[in-house]
């Protein structure tokens, strides 16, 4: 098992905490795993984005070339690494955000067979939930929905660790909402 | 100094004896050099206060630079400009000990105005000697932050000029307006009445730091006759009668 | 015990379990969580922690608690060690042991953010004025991080010396997991005599003054001190030179790579090697003292090293140096905070391999 997750979006989405979740798990699941991180110079508003390897073995270089997974959260970071998107990865879209660009779609279409694009409408089914916040844990859950990976208690587990009960019920609900609305 | 009795008992003779915070060793410095004076005077007030065996001392760059070889005390260099952070890093990890730097104007108010200020402004618990004779004198005279208008050197030939140099820095003044700067205060050693109040200043600062006040500073007007191209006691004339004028003596701040 | 960590915080643990009693640093990115993470511990357990005025005072505080015989450390990134080469000149001169520590970004000038290799020359030059040296630890992954920040003040203390450690701000950055138990990534420093501390300042009772400096006016005296530190450079050379080597016995190229760099090129010989290649990997761990007789060594078999670097090419000089004429050098990398990709690293071997 070797996977490769690209997450991007802007910051205050909840993009490094995410990947941070990610990879925690990872490990308590006796998984190796890298986080890289990569943000503007802005604390908040900026472009942000991490790189996630988790592996049955040794990772050396923690730099992703060609994601497995990538999670995009909004139409700059879209339309910045859809470069990135290859035939065998899993593209996670939060369609709250992201405006697909017909020119973009076409080539990528034209270059690639077999896309697996998981559509998820994050940012509402947060706001719907109780704060947009938590759509990164809405794509979490989707993610995990399609491809397993983590074991959703492991998640549970470290965000108990993290914060108050309010705030943990909120993102396992919003785990919960991203897996079940996720084809 | 100690009294000792003569055979008349009428007469007190002063017999003048080496301070033991300074070596057995003689100067470099050049005739009527003030650097001597104030080397003593640091020596004597440790030894009066009993701190020698707690000293470690911070000498410049610039002629005092030997000042490790006068001193019968712990002494550390600093590069130039440095010696208020060189000070701040013994004094962090040793508080016990005693930790003073001693600085020409070069050192202390060009290139180490920003150490300067900021550990006065951290109120560092240390003491500043400095010694301001208004001109470059180890790298044969040129303008200091401190040299007056008009008064020439060798990078002022034809004196030094406003548009051009700037003003001179008072640096008592402008370190008196930090809250961190406990002790501010400017002697001279041009005769022995001021000399023996500069050391008083020299005492009240070191003081300061042995009772943990914070940050304390001694500018000491002194002559440089080599650099201003003067006789030494043209030298002393004009200190006491120009640089006064400019740099007044007093105690500044004490809080 | 395993636990999964970022660089940055890796170097201020090592550090303390290494002993650091004192930490003067000025901000910059992409370092800045070493600072954040020691104002919040030494304090507490009673050590030194101050935030300078620039990095300029960082360094000289630092050489005020080393001339106490204390241990202390600062940390920035390329623009700021510039500023920190006066102090470090000074310190070599005056043999004071510290630990400097440099998370390099992309320049020339305030360049960007971004992690990079770009200041080789300078650390392993002696960055500032004069002729000295100074230990340079790259450590390739958190855990080494932690293993050479613990081991470093012992390393200073026994050649009266400034050790820095450098790594690249991807590294600094990277989370990974990190096993403190583990024998592996250790710098396993050797004393053969007690460390020497007859040289502190810490006040004269009961003993002679001692006076700390690095002024020698007197004729000869300048140069003595440079024999001797010459001396001292010999024995760091013969004694404290580490490197891994990977698959070179029957390779037919080397990479060369340390850091970031090192783990790309790792991930690259992997999949070379799986694809049949014979690819192996020199990765020095002191990039001063540099590992010369053990890649000349290497050349006596293997006739091809390609060196991979985050920058436009620094250390190849040395591999050059190195190798002295028994292969052929070759050079990949890519500059101003990029970094080195695994794809074309294979792509530059296969080419430099068909040539």
């Amino acid at each position: 098992m070797y996977n490769e997750i690209f997450v991007a979006g802007s910051g205050g989405q909840g993009i490094l905490s995410l990947g941070r979740i990610i990879v925690t798990a990872a490990v308590q699941e006796n998984k190796y795993a890298t986080y890289y991180p990569s943000y503007g110079a802005e604390i908040r508003g900026g472009t942000a984005n991490c790189m996630l390897k988790i592996s049955d073995t040794k990772i050396y270089s923690p730099i992703i070339e060609n994601p497995s997974e990538m999670i995009i959260m909004n139409t700059p970071s879209y339309l910045k690494f859809i470069t990135k998107y290859n035939p065998q990865s899993y593209l996670f879209l939060n369609m709250s955000l992201v405006e697909k660009n017909d020119v973009v779609e076409e080539y990528i279409l034209k270059k690639l067979k077999n896309l697996n694009v998981v559509e998820v409408f994050a940012t509402e089914i947060a706001d719907k939930i109780g704060n947009i916040l938590v759509a990164n844990m809405v794509m979490l859950g989707a993610m995990i929905k399609k491809i397993g990976l983590l074991k959703i208690d492991t998640i549970k587990n470290i965000l108990g660790k993290k914060y108050d009960s309010k705030v943990i019920s909120l993102n396992i609900k919003a785990i919960e909402k991203g897996f079940d609305e996720t084809k | 100094m100690e009294k000792i009795s003569s055979e008349n008992p009428s007469i007190e003779k002063t017999k003048f004896i080496k301070s033991k915070g300074l070596k057995d060793k003689p100067h470099n410095y050049c005739p009527g050099c003030g650097h001597g004076i104030v080397h003593r005077l640091v020596a004597e007030v440790v030894e009066e206060l009993g701190i020698r065996e707690k000293v470690i001392a911070v000498a410049p760059v610039g002629c005092a630079v030997f000042a490790y070889d006068y001193w019968n005390f712990d002494v550390t260099e600093a590069p130039h400009g440095r010696p208020p952070a060189v000070a701040t890093g013994i004094k962090r990890i040793l508080p016990e000990n005693f930790v003073f730097t001693y600085q020409g104007d070069g050192d202390l108010a060009a290139i180490g105005a920003a150490e300067l200020i900021h550990a006065a402004n951290r109120s560092e618990n240390i003491t500043i000697i400095f010694v301001n004779n208004t001109v470059y004198g180890m790298t044969s005279g040129q303008m200091a932050p401190t040299t007056l208008l008009g008064q020439k050197t060798l990078t002022t030939p034809h004196g030094r000029e406003v548009l051009r140099d700037g003003y001179p820095i008072k640096v008592c003044e402008l370190i008196s307006v930090l809250d961190g700067a406990r002790y501010v205060a400017r002697g001279s050693v041009t005769t022995p009445k001021n000399v023996l109040t500069t050391k008083s200043y020299i005492k009240k600062a070191f003081l300061n730091q042995i009772e943990n006040k914070g940050f304390s500073i001694v500018e000491i007007l002194s002559m440089c006759p080599a650099g201003l191209d003067m006789e030494p006691l043209e030298t002393m004339e004009w200190v006491d009668k120009e640089l006064i004028k400019y740099f007044p003596l007093g105690v500044v701040k004490d809080v | 015990m395993k636990k999964l960590i970022q660089g940055n915080i890796a170097l201020c643990e090592g550090a303390i379990d290494g002993g650091l009693e004192a930490y003067y640093a000025y901000p910059i990115t992409p370092q800045n969580e070493i600072s954040a993470y020691f104002a919040k511990v030494l304090s507490k357990q009673g050590k030194v922690f101050l935030q300078a005025e620039s990095e300029v005072a960082a360094i000289n505080m630092v050489l005020g608690t080393a001339v106490t015989g204390h241990r202390a450390m600062t940390t920035s990134s390329s623009p700021g060690i510039s500023l920190m080469q006066e102090g470090i000149s000074y310190l070599c001169g005056c043999e004071l042991p510290c630990v400097i520590v440099n998370v390099m970004r992309g320049g020339p000038g305030l360049g960007n953010i971004s992690g990079s290799q770009q200041d080789y020359f300078q650390s392993t030059r002696g960055g500032g004025h004069g002729d000295y040296y100074h230990i340079v630890l790259a450590p390739y992954d958190v855990g080494e991080i932690y293993e050479f920040a613990k081991e470093s003040f012992l390393l200073a203390e026994k050649y009266r010396n400034p050790v820095m450690i450098i790594f690249d701000g991807y590294l600094g950055q990277t989370m990974e997991v990190m096993d403190k138990d583990s024998q592996e990534g250790r710098l396993n420093v050797k004393l053969e005599e007690k460390i020497d501390k007859s040289w502190v300042l810490d006040g004269c009772k009961s003993r002679e003054p001692r006076k700390i400096r690095s002024l020698l006016m007197v004729e000869g005296m300048l140069e003595e001190l440079n024999w001797k530190l010459y001396e001292k450079y010999r024995k760091i050379k013969e004694n404290e030179v580490r490197v891994k080597l990977e698959n070179v016995e029957d390779a037919d190229l080397c990479l060369v790579a340390y850091g970031m760099s090192a783990r790309v090129a790792k991930s690259a010989m992997i999949k070379l090697n799986n694809e049949g290649y014979k690819i192996g990997l020199i990765r020095p761990i002191t990039l001063w003292p540099f590992p010369e007789k053990e890649i000349n060594k290497v050349a006596d078999k293997v006739k091809k090293f390609l060196v991979v670097e985050m920058n436009l090419g620094q250390m190849v000089d040395d591999v050059k140096i190195a190798v002295c004429g028994k292969g052929e050098v070759s050079f990949y990398g890519r500059p101003g905070g990029a970094l080195v990709k695994e794809s074309e690293i294979i792509e530059n071997v296969k080419k430099f391999l068909s040539k």
